[in-house]
């Protein structure tokens, strides 16, 4: 395993799992589907989105830059499918907001 | 959130629409066959396998072989050299010389061969202007292909380059509109509603748009700096600034400054340059050049891959009658810059390739969503207006290229295998397939009217043809996976993975869309019980 590839996983995995619980959490998405309460606050929001980009700062501190651009397009492409991942879990008539 | 106030809003989105409208459906071939040229050099070394590969790009002893090609070409055309590894591994030679054409156009005439890796002998030998050294160039044809229809769909020079400039500002501007429009860009990352049909349409094209925005801006601006920078930028430098020398323009800003000394002299082993290259950069060698191969004022330029880390390789310098080291050359002129850095940084910032499949997987997936968003938008902006005669055409010619565009592409591919199993003109042959299969697929959403139908048969019809592609491959000839995984060829075996998997998730989704359309009567009339 290059150093690259090495880099790119350690720092997607925490991104993802950042991005994940903050596409679980997100405010205005549970507030479509009526469920407000569980929505996460702003302090975890700015928590868990520092969470998610904070690998990318640290490959850019390190001088990774290979690996900067692959964490930032695998991280962009992951946003994209967890948001249509939730859209196809979300029932196909949702309540009004 | 951006707040703009209402008449501009409505002014953006007519600029963010319009532009979709004129050129959209251009923009979408060019990103689709973009990112299907992500994967350009697996996909010549699947279609294109050699039986017994070679562990370097360019191996050891290629320098004797380039030798004797050099002494069978005529010293006119001796100019300039350059080769690199394509499909397979094999290596394409060329010499040629810059001339003008009866119009005053710079061209090229010269003398072409491809060269195995593995035991050095030159075969295809083919000589004449630049249509002569084209013909029969069949060992990269399908990647070739792909690369010709997204870099200037296949319109000769330079409009073609222009087009697909001016393609690529259009797809600037649309980034930089739908990003002003969009007011709640952080906050609606995840939000995709599906109380409509349009409106989760609209929610799907904004919430593909905002995480593919930095992405889609990098790739618009790249691609159109490379479409402008020869076919507009270097006439204009020239014109303005070396009395409409394009030659010396060119070598001014990426070349070497000629010194002319025109006494015979042999040229050193290339062999010795490019292991004293790979020792300096730590990586392998990309591409070859020489000037004036045979003279005293020969030059070897040897660009390297970038090395483990780097996101470009460097570039050196060598005399090439003595082969001794002379610099480092920067990407812009004889000095290193700012500017040259920056220019450094377009390739692989549009090519994806800086590090391997890696890197050209993530830029594959962020183009998919490229081109999702275009086709979104089109459809979104076509679909809401269905009910108007005058936007009726353009709808369906969305609907027929936007699903039909991937299916020509992979009828092109399959076209690629028989006509070479026939021994047939391969370039012609794929472009016409390409052309009927998408000529059909337009004729069908103008004879349905049923626009959904006719996505749904284009779908199942893709993903039947991505099936039986590697199947097709081995019946015209290809090998089997024992042999390429005993060379380490995986290109092959994973390239047919893919396309099985990407043929059952097109059928999945045809599956997934009739479902929906046995559905929709029933969410309807739910819809209109809640409201």
């Amino acid at each position: 395993m290059t150093t690259t590839t090495l880099a790119v996983t350690i720092a997607i995995i925490p991104s993802v799992l950042a991005l994940l619980r903050l596409a679980q959490r997100d405010p205005k998405r549970l507030r479509l589907l009526g469920r407000r309460r569980d929505a996460a606050g702003t302090r975890e929001r700015r928590a868990l989105a520092a969470l998610a980009l904070g690998p990318g700062l640290v490959l850019a501190v390190c001088g990774l830059w290979p690996a900067l651009l692959i964490w930032m397009g695998l991280l962009l492409a992951a946003g994209w499918c967890l948001a249509q991942g939730f859209a196809g879990a979300a029932p196909a008539v949702a309540r009004k907001p | 959130m951006i707040s703009l106030p209402q008449r501009e809003t409505r002014s953006l989105l007519a600029i963010h629409g319009w532009s979709a409208v004129f050129l959209g459906l251009l923009l979408y071939t060019v990103i689709v066959t973009g990112v299907a040229s992500v994967f350009g050099d697996e996909i010549g070394d699947w279609a294109n396998p050699i039986e017994q590969p070679s562990a370097q790009r360019f191996p050891a002893g290629l320098g004797n072989a380039l030798q004797q090609f050099a002494d069978s070409v005529a010293p006119e055309l001796r100019e300039s050299f350059f080769a690199f590894p394509r499909s397979g591994g094999r290596i394409y030679a060329q010499f040629h010389r810059d001339e003008k054409d009866a119009n005053g156009r710079p061209t090229e005439r010269g003398v072409v061969v491809d060269i195995d890796p593995r035991t050095l002998q030159m075969s295809n030998r083919r000589e004449g202007d630049e249509d002569a050294m084209n013909d029969d160039d069949t060992v990269n044809a399908l990647p070739d292909f792909f690369v010709n229809l997204h870099v200037r769909l296949h319109v000769p020079e330079p409009w073609g380059l222009m087009l697909t400039g001016v393609l690529g500002l259009a797809m600037l501007v649309a980034a930089v509109s739908g990003f002003l429009l969009h007011r709640h860009l952080i906050r609606e990352l995840f939000t995709l509603r599906r109380r409509k049909k349009l409106l989760s349409a609209r929610d799907a094209h904004v919430v593909a748009g905002s995480w593919n925005l930095v992405f889609s801006f990098v790739l618009a601006f790249t691609g159109s700096f490379f479409s402008f920078a020869t076919s507009f930028g270097v006439p204009v430098l020239a014109m303005v600034a070396f009395n409409g020398d394009q030659q010396a323009a060119f070598e001014t800003f990426v070349g070497n400054p000629p010194v002319n000394d025109p006494r015979p002299a042999p040229m050193a082993n290339l062999d010795a340059m490019i292991v004293d290259a790979t020792r300096r950069a730590h990586a392998e060698t990309f591409f070859v050049s020489v000037e004036h191969w045979g003279r005293a004022d020969a030059r070897a330029t040897i660009s390297m891959l970038p090395a483990e880390g780097e996101v470009f390789g460097t570039t050196y310098v060598y005399d090439g009658p003595s082969g001794a080291y002379q610099y480092e050359k920067p990407p812009l002129g004889r000095v290193p810059s700012f500017g040259g850095n920056l220019f450094s940084l377009m390739a692989p910032l549009h090519f994806g390739n800086f590090a391997g499949v890696l890197s050209k997987a993530a830029w594959f997936a962020l183009g998919f969503a490229a081109a999702y968003v275009a086709l979104s938008g089109m459809r979104l902006w076509t679909q809401r207006r269905i009910d108007q005669p005058a936007w009726r055409p353009l709808a369906q010619a969305v609907n027929g290229i936007g699903y039909g565009l991937p299916l020509a592409l992979i009828v092109a591919s399959a076209t690629y295998f028989v006509a070479r199993a026939l021994d047939a003109d391969l370039q012609p042959a794929m472009m016409r397939m390409f052309l009927i299969t998408l000529g059909a697929c337009l004729l069908a959403s103008w004879l349905v009217r049923d626009t959904a139908r006719v996505a749904q048969t284009l779908l199942i019809l893709t993903g039947a043809m991505l099936l039986g592609l590697p199947a097709l491959r081995l019946l015209c000839g290809g090998p089997t996976w024992a042999p390429m995984f005993a060379t380490a060829q995986f290109a092959v075996p994973a390239l047919d993975t893919v396309l099985v998997i990407g043929g059952l998730a097109c059928l999945a989704g045809a599956y997934r869309t009739a479902t929906r359309m046995r559905r929709a009567p029933q969410t309807l009339a739910l819809e209109r019980v809640t409201e």
